[in-house]
């Protein structure tokens, strides 16, 4: 084996990888596989030729039956790599909703969380107001009902005002 | 010195581990946890060691003296260069794909972009370097392009290093949590500069620092699409061992100004040098436009396909074709070499009409006792085998062999030796053909 079919081993295999990645990563649908078979059966049709005098007339028959299944099976492997990736995209957007589902559930379930912890203050708040307020009425009716049980000193007539007038306390 | 081939590769391979040494000393080994952690080391190790391959790709290219030693020749410095260049691109084109690899089960769009130029600057140098890599490397060895135009679009080979180096410094930067080790940017820096001086040494330095010999075309003769040239010195002749090869650049106006190697077909102690030519490649169908009194300058000699350094084992030298030039010199150099080993030569050419210097060869073998010359006519008795070989020169272990000619005419003889029993030690090759 020389340098020369080294070589061209090399470029063919690397050109049939890296053709078909570009080819089927950039196109889609239908005209990607079209692509990827002219190309994969172009390639093996170059080699063919390089070696056309190499093998005999009969192999190379052999060779071109051969590089049409390559490049139907080839083309097999591609749409269900195609169908793969597509399962997977899927696979991966459903997983995104489901994600962004729960993300949103866990945000309600925070701001509900944080609602009934609020509301629990104001309501401990309230009771303690309504408590300090019961204590206050508390006290004064206690001070009252202290007031009304004391003795009562004599109580004094009013003036009336024509009274005062009369004894003008009240200048006109 | 005796040729040491493996040491070159040694060194290559030694320095070419280097970042995965350092990947694993000093980078977050123990992380290596998952599947895209695995993936992103590997994408990280690939790219680092092509891209250390690449610089070193750029030096073997420099043509400076003391790496021929490395590698037992020139010829099989280039030889090394053009695998270490393909290695870097095999090794490179799954940077991408080890990073990508992990996007894909989950999302192949964000695969998709993540190799397509996206407005980062950083990764877009990446991608127009691989590609441009691609495809320079894809024109140097399977292209048929004519020699000059190949010179040209190989010559941007560093503009796609210069590239990669951006890259490789911009992208540590924009990456926050890689595989990376401490000290990166030192080998990056490293790397940068010995790839990118190579790289500058050859575009702008080498024509100007090697010295190029003045000779003058003394005499042409052609056989069919042969030509054999002879050249005179025009003051200082070069000292060259025979055997070895030289860069000729001939100033005629039909033809192309750049130096192209040829074997020296001439003894050691020559004054003057001669080369065989055959109408094989764009530009050696032109020699017929050559003229006695062209001027020409000789760069080297280079190469370590000669008698010096050998052991004192007999020999067989087997040629294909217009591969028995460096035998022509060889050959004449035995006479003044007091050996009491034996040195057989096969030629073998396609048509009787094919042979260059036969009259030579006969001669020389009617001189020296220890000389035995055996020409092979392809269309009369067939391909040569090493059984052939066998049969005329004996037992075939403990004999050292030397091969020149065509690739696959060098590469079935070496396997025939090899199933003899031969080791791959006593086993020399001239690189026919290199560019």
């Amino acid at each position: 084996m020389n340098v020369k079919t080294v070589v061209a081993a090399a470029l063919v295999s690397s050109a049939f990888i890296l053709g078909n990645i570009v080819l089927l990563g950039v196109m889609r649908g239908p005209w990607a596989l079209v692509a990827h078979f002219a190309f994969t059966a172009g390639l093996f049709a170059i080699v063919l030729y390089a070696l056309r005098s190499v093998f005999s007339k009969r192999a190379l028959i052999m060779g071109s039956v051969m590089v049409v299944l390559v490049a139907l099976s080839t083309v097999q492997f591609a749409s269900a790599l195609h169908a793969y990736q597509d399962a997977l995209t899927g696979g991966a957007s459903a997983a995104v909703s489901l994600e962004s589902q729960i993300a949103s559930l866990q945000a309600k379930n925070k701001y509900y969380n944080d609602t009934i912890a609020y509301m629990s203050g104001a309501i401990n708040q309230s009771q303690a107001h309504v408590q300090t307020l019961q204590q206050r009425i508390e006290a004064m009716i206690a001070q009252q009902i202290a007031q009304q049980s004391a003795p009562q000193p004599a109580q004094q007539p009013s003036t009336t005002y024509r009274q005062r007038y009369e004894r003008s306390e009240i200048d006109d | 010195m005796r040729p040491r081939p493996w040491l070159g590769w040694l060194i290559v391979a030694v320095i070419c581990a280097t970042p995965l040494v350092l990947l694993f000393t000093l980078g977050p080994g123990e992380s290596l946890g998952s599947f895209a952690q695995v993936t992103q080391m590997l994408g990280e190790a690939t790219a680092l060691v092509g891209i250390t391959a690449m610089a070193l790709t750029f030096v073997l290219s420099t043509r400076l003296p003391f790496i021929e030693d490395f590698f037992g020749g020139l010829d099989k410095v280039y030889v090394a260069h053009g695998v270490l260049g393909g290695s870097a691109l095999a090794l490179v084109v799954f940077h991408p794909i080890f990073l990508v690899v992990k996007f894909i089960p989950s999302n192949l769009r964000l695969a998709a972009l993540y190799l397509l130029p996206s407005g980062f600057w950083s990764v877009d140098f990446g991608i127009v370097a691989l590609l441009g890599l691609a495809f320079l490397v894809g024109i140097t060895l399977y292209s048929k392009m004519k020699y000059q135009k190949w010179k040209f679009t190989h010559e941007f080979l560093g503009v796609v290093f210069a590239f990669s180096i951006v890259h490789m410094i911009l992208v540590r930067g924009r990456a926050s949590h890689d595989f990376i080790f401490h000290g990166y940017y030192v080998f990056a820096a490293l790397v940068a500069a010995v790839g990118l001086g190579a790289f500058a040494y050859s575009l702008l330095l080498k024509n100007r620092v090697m010295k190029e010999a003045v000779y003058v075309i003394q005499r042409i003769e052609r056989a069919n699409d042969t030509y054999e040239i002879t050249m005179a010195p025009n003051h200082k002749p070069l000292r060259y061992t025979a055997g070895q090869f030289v860069y000729v650049r001939f100033y005629n106006e039909r033809l192309s100004r750049e130096a192209h190697p040829f074997s020296i077909a001439s003894r050691s102690d020559s004054p003057t040098i001669t080369i065989v030519a055959k109408s094989l490649g764009d530009f050696t169908s032109d020699l017929h436009a050559l003229e006695v009194g062209d001027k020409v300058a000789i760069e080297g000699p280079y190469g370590r396909f000669n008698l010096s350094s050998r052991n004192e084992a007999d020999q067989v030298w087997v040629a294909g074709g217009i591969g028995i030039t460096p035998f022509l010199g060889m050959a004449q150099d035995l006479r003044h070499h007091v050996r009491s080993h034996r040195v057989d030569l096969y030629y073998s050419v396609r048509r009787a009409d094919e042979y260059v210097g036969l009259g030579q060869l006969r001669s020389l073998e009617a001189e020296n006792r220890n000389f035995r010359f055996f020409p092979w006519t392809v269309s009369e008795r067939g391909f040569i085998r090493v059984d052939d070989i066998a049969e005329s020169s004996g037992e075939l272990k403990g004999k050292e062999f030397f091969l020149c000619g065509p690739p696959g005419f060098k590469s079935a003889i070496r396997t025939g030796l090899l199933e003899s029993g031969v080791r791959a030690s006593s086993i020399y090759e001239e690189e026919f053909s290199f560019r």
